[in-house]
């Protein structure tokens, strides 16, 4: 009786160590499958290569936040635009970096009513310096948004010459006018107005000392519409432990837990983009 | 004395019901795992197969999304029947392939030969002053950047798909299902360098 109870125990600790390995290797896994980052608990802005102010960031955040809202429920269903910046080592590991795989693994746009905007970046530290943009759009977005839109949006508003080479300033007025065709084109509205100088003016006053945003945290990952249900399971299982061991009590102040987790609409593409 | 005979009589009608009972039980419980198996199996060969004809499905629409395009482009190009005959004939010869192709390997051949005709055509407009000097000409450089990108991945997405059917339907049990059943053995992979050409490089830094 006394072997099989200590069996028992050895066999229980066996599995959750065995599960708590499991668990720690999908969740904190790096850049997890082939690569990809998971989106930021933000969903909307990912700045993995810290080179957007704080100021962009929050502008996208609440543009991309709105244009959910504005459309979700609609026969289209919810349209997400996702802004990504990545840093690279090397302009080869830039290269091999495929929007259409970091697209499908974020499943941006509900009925693939999704836009993902990628800027990538070559160097390290402080020194980086802008390798090229890429947009990729979902499927079903394909109709409103086409190559040759997407690259006129490119060509006038990201290299707009009137912002002497800013990332920021090119980001934000090719965003709003991708928002516009998106408002106007796919749901009907009759404009979609902004102001670049109230944008303009809002960037440069904002706080400026933004670092890079990082992959979302393994406690709202948990959470997430992405993570499989066994990997849900194990999450809760393994957080009653830690929760269990340590006393509890600092569940809401564990940082990046917001509850929601990623946003995605479980939508995908077919590498129609363009990059420049 | 008679209970208990009684009694040794049932044990001994119990147990000889019991070595017939566990066996035809051994042999249920292994029926059911054998025919839930390969209800499973069969169910993902369907899926499997399924796959890889939306995979199609999806290179297909892209390739007729390239025919309109090309369509479009000539039809942009004045005068370009005169001196780029060649071009149609190549176009033609392309749609005639389509047209005729029954198995991957012919629609890969075809999608081969219009690749060739579309960077022969593109050779062409680059060459035409009045198409360069306006914006049309760089919206249709992104559109067909864009097309040929989408079809590179519509091909690497069903060629993925493939390589999954085909693994499983290699290895035990899977091999087991797909002759019982009358799955295809393999599926044929789009390879991109049958036919004439590889697909075109559209290079819009210039």
């Amino acid at each position: 009786m006394r072997r099989f109870k200590g069996a028992l125990i050895f066999s229980i600790l066996l599995a959750v160590v065995a599960g708590i390995v499991c668990f720690g290797i999908y969740i904190f896994g790096g850049f997890g499958k082939k690569g990809y980052p998971n989106p930021s608990d933000e969903y909307y802005i990912n700045d993995f290569a810290g080179a957007l102010l704080s100021g962009t960031r929050n502008v996208i955040l609440a543009e991309g936040e709105a244009l959910y809202e504005d459309t979700k429920g609609t026969d289209l269903g919810g349209a997400q635009m996702v802004v990504a910046t990545v840093l690279f080592d090397s302009a080869e590991k830039a290269e091999a970096f495929d929007r259409t795989e970091l697209f499908r693994k974020w499943k941006i746009g509900e009925n693939d009513m999704g836009l993902l905007i990628l800027l990538k970046f070559v160097g390290g530290g402080e020194e980086k310096e802008f390798y090229s943009i890429e947009i990729e759009i979902g499927y079903r977005m394909e109709q409103f948004i086409t190559a040759a839109r997407a690259g006129y949006v490119l060509d006038n508003c990201f290299f707009n010459p009137e912002w002497e080479g800013s990332v920021d300033l090119g980001l934000g007025e090719t965003c709003y006018e991708l928002l516009r065709t998106i408002y106007v084109e796919a749901y009907g509205y009759s404009d979609f107005e902004y102001d670049m100088a109230d944008y303009a003016d809002y960037v440069s006053s904002a706080d400026s000392t933004s670092r890079a945003q990082l992959p979302m945290s393994a406690f709202a990952l948990i959470f997430s519409p992405l993570t499989p249900l066994w990997a849900k399971v194990l999450g809760v299982f393994v957080l009653i432990i830690v929760l269990g061991v340590f006393g509890g009590g600092g569940f809401l102040g564990i940082r990046g837990f917001k509850g929601g987790g990623s946003r995605g609409g479980g939508g995908s593409s077919g590498g129609y983009g363009i990059r420049r | 004395m008679n209970s208990e005979r009684d009694l040794m009589s049932n044990i001994f009608k119990s147990k000889k019901s019991m070595a017939v009972i566990i066996p035809i039980a051994v042999v249920l419980v292994l029926a059911v795992a054998v025919l839930g198996t390969g209800i499973g199996l069969h169910n993902r060969f369907v899926g499997l197969e399924e796959k890889t004809k939306t995979a199609k499905a999806e290179v297909m629409s892209r390739l007729q999304q390239r025919h309109d395009k090309m369509a479009q482009i000539v039809a942009a190009v004045e005068g370009l029947q005169d001196h780029a005959e060649d071009i149609y004939e190549m176009i033609t010869e392309a749609r005639a392939a389509y047209t005729a192709a029954q198995t991957t390997a012919d629609y890969a051949e075809a999608d081969a030969l219009e690749a060739l005709a579309l960077t022969q055509l593109l050779a062409v407009v680059e060459d035409n002053p009045d198409i360069t000097a306006s914006s049309a000409y760089y919206a249709y450089i992104d559109e067909v950047s864009a097309m040929e990108n989408a079809l590179a991945v519509a091909r690497r997405d069903f060629n993925n798909s493939v390589n999954d059917y085909n693994t499983a339907a290699k290895k035990f049990p899977g091999s087991v299902i797909v002759s019982m059943f009358g799955f295809e053995r393999e599926l044929e992979y789009w390879k991109v360098d049958d036919g004439a050409t590889e697909v075109p490089i559209v290079d819009f830094t210039d």
